[in-house]
């Protein structure tokens, strides 16, 4: 990071190529919109390289760039919002709360195993879009990219133990959502 | 333990984060708590789900389009103009609004110009279009400014090292 910091710049190739999948992963499935996510992640590695001089080595690279992503993913959220037109398909599936209903009503006991992987990935992509934006960032960093919860804490600028009741909250409501298909299987 | 720290705990409990020693005590509360069981098996079995939604592939422009904006990135800082035209202008509604602002401005010299202006003044009626622009570019980057105040709040309360 020092030698991107000096303008190395092999080193600011090769933290892009470790980072560009996972930023690309975390935007998409915060946005859920393919065209959205690679737009964030080439938006991000851009700030990034440009305001390289006001990283401050102390800070882990990792939170610093991932708090840029949220940041950009935030804004893109409000501006669907000022502009619905624009994102009607998006706007549409934004409010899931009652959307995984076709699911919760089959609620016989294997209906787990039943559910092909295609199914159980719309069931998940919609309980994720149900949750809130610091929910649904903080689920994200904390299950797909295995982030520690005092990173998270940098990335939503939020104290640990405020994090921890954000990832609280929101399993719970994961699991609201995806109820009929915890149900106590393997639970004896 | 109690079902209530037993619950706070699942989520570390999952990951293999609880010490030995609270790891056995959480384990022995289990083995005579079903309404914990429970609550652990149901975790468990979210956590599966959640797997089972992989990362997205990058389109194929993806990588393209990627090396281009890292190569802006990498000349140096440009004229607004150029900036303009760069991130600004790449919104269609922001090209827009600037369109519009153009034609008002060109609209307004012009006005300006046949009512009260001969000559000199029109070029610092140009002048003052420029920092129009200027302005709007600094509204652009507004978002960015709010990033780096959040960022350097946290920074500053940063315990990690890199
Ligand atoms: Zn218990």
């Amino acid at each position: 990071m020092q030698k991107f910091q000096a303008g190395d710049e092999a080193a600011f190739e090769q933290l892009v190529e470790a980072y560009k999948r996972r930023v690309l992963a975390v935007a998409y499935r915060f946005l859920q919109n393919q065209q959205e996510a690679e737009d964030v992640t080439q938006e991000a590695f851009f700030r990034m390289f440009r305001s390289r001089d006001k990283y401050r080595a102390e800070g882990k690279f990792s939170s610093w760039l991932f708090t840029i992503v949220n940041r950009l993913c935030l804004n893109l959220l409000r501006s669907r919002k000022r502009h619905p037109q624009e994102s009607l398909r998006l706007e549409e599936s934004e409010y899931a709360d009652q959307a995984p209903r076709q699911w919760e009503d089959k609620s016989a006991p294997q209906a787990a195993e039943m559910l092909e992987t295609e199914e159980t990935r719309e069931m998940v992509r919609r309980a994720v879009q149900g949750l809130s934006p610091d929910e649904r960032m903080a689920i994200i960093l904390d299950h797909w990219e295995s982030m520690s919860l005092e990173m998270i804490s940098q990335v939503l600028n939020k104290s640990v133990g405020a994090v921890k009741s954000i990832l609280f909250r929101a399993r719970a409501k994961l699991r609201v959502k995806m109820a009929a298909y915890l149900s106590p299987k393997d639970s004896g | 333990m109690d079902c209530k720290l037993c619950r706070e705990n699942i989520y570390r409990y999952l990951r293999g984060q609880l010490s030995r020693s609270v790891h056995d005590v959480f384990e022995m509360h289990l083995a005579k708590c079903p309404d914990c069981n429970r609550e652990v098996a149901q975790e468990k079995r979210l956590s599966e789900f959640l797997n089972e939604w992989p990362a997205p592939e990058p389109s194929l422009g993806f990588e393209t389009r990627l090396a281009q904006r890292l190569q802006e990135a990498r000349q140096p800082e440009t004229g607004w103009w150029q900036r303009l035209g760069r991130g600004f202008m790449a919104r269609p509604v922001w090209a827009g609004a600037a369109a519009v602002l153009m034609v008002g401005a060109l609209a307004a010299v012009w006005v300006y110009n046949s009512q009260v202006l001969p000559g000199k003044q029109a070029d610092m009626m140009v002048a003052q279009d420029m920092e129009l622009f200027q302005d709007m570019e600094v509204i652009e980057y507004l978002d960015l400014l709010e990033n780096w105040d959040e960022i350097n709040a946290l920074e500053n309360d940063s315990e990690e090292q890199s």
